[in-house]
């Protein structure tokens, strides 16, 4: 296993050092590597809209890409590219603010929303009962997380769904771990307060 | 251990397991060293209130960790490629 891991390293190290002499190639096989991760940090925490988390994501390797040169390897590749997405995240969460739209935005957004919801409804319908179940655990997490304080919500996408260890967390995020355990506790449990009648009815079932 | 707990009424979460809260966390991870694991165990053994806490605790974690991964829309990676080889072919002329 740690063999595995090892070889694992190396071959990161060797692709690292391809895409720092400009080979997309190897750059392909590192974004393919942690690609599923970045695509749910952002759809949990910065967007709601798919064309917003496709421009941020694709902003996040192409600035990952354009910088691997400073890349020094001090932590793995996917940590760091974890603080070029938070960052390009909260960037476009911060330029949101400003926007003098934003209402509009919103209403946008949550119409959007509210669209994709009665669509997953009306396919979750013609689910098998098991699968439909799933569905809506998944739909119950998502609106719980989106409710979270952003402090909060990245923490607990990173450590839980996305299986970070509170270190690699801490670097991504640049904080303490200290404080990683704490935003990560806080975020926990707000999130078992907003899920509590959905597990005791669920435990009913 | 003193227990925080009121006896009625609604629990907040903070006071959850006494003066433990903030050990929850490691606790349902298995993170904690063995004398701390142990004051947590016979602390929700002993109340039925911090039992439930930690149970519903642990719930959330397992349903958070068991979040099925997001998969990336298929065309995104062609753009995504093209851009990358643009920029290549910008720098190199």
């Amino acid at each position: 296993m740690r063999k595995k891991k090892a070889n694992l390293g190396r071959l990161e190290s060797l692709l690292v050092s391809k895409s720092k002499k400009g080979d997309v190639d190897a750059f392909t096989e590192l974004i393919k590597k942690y690609e599923g991760k970045i695509w749910g940090l952002l759809r949990n925490v910065c967007s709601t809209v798919p064309s917003e988390i496709e421009d941020v994501y694709q902003e996040t390797f192409i600035n990952a890409f354009k910088n691997i040169k400073k890349f020094r390897e001090t932590s793995n590749f996917g940590t760091w590219v974890y603080r070029i997405a938070a960052n390009q995240c909260f960037m476009k969460l911060r330029k949101k603010k400003r926007s003098k739209v934003e209402s509009l935005d919103a209403h946008l957004e949550s119409d959007i929303h509210r669209h994709a919801m009665l669509r997953k409804l009306a396919d979750s319908s013609r689910l098998p009962e098991k699968e439909a179940g799933k569905q809506e655990v998944q739909d119950k997490v998502r609106k719980a997380l989106s409710k979270l304080p952003r402090e909060y919500k990245i923490v607990v996408t990173m450590r839980d769904i996305d299986g970070l260890t509170n270190e690699e967390a801490a670097k991504a995020l640049k904080m303490s771990i200290a404080a990683i355990k704490s935003r990560l506790h806080r975020g926990r449990t707000l999130m078992r307060n907003s899920l509590s009648d959905f597990m005791e009815n669920g435990a009913k079932r | 251990m003193k227990c925080k707990i009121s006896k009625k009424g609604y629990i907040p979460p903070q006071t959850c397991v006494g003066n433990l809260n903030k050990a929850i966390s490691d606790y349902v991870e298995g993170k904690l060293d063995t004398a701390t694991r142990k004051r947590v165990e016979a602390h929700i053994k002993k109340y039925a209130r911090c039992r439930a806490c930690v149970t519903s605790f642990k719930k959330t974690v397992k349903i958070l960790k068991k979040q099925p991964k997001t998969k990336v829309p298929s065309q995104i990676h062609n753009t995504l490629r093209k851009k990358l080889l643009a920029l290549v072919a910008k720098k190199s002329k």
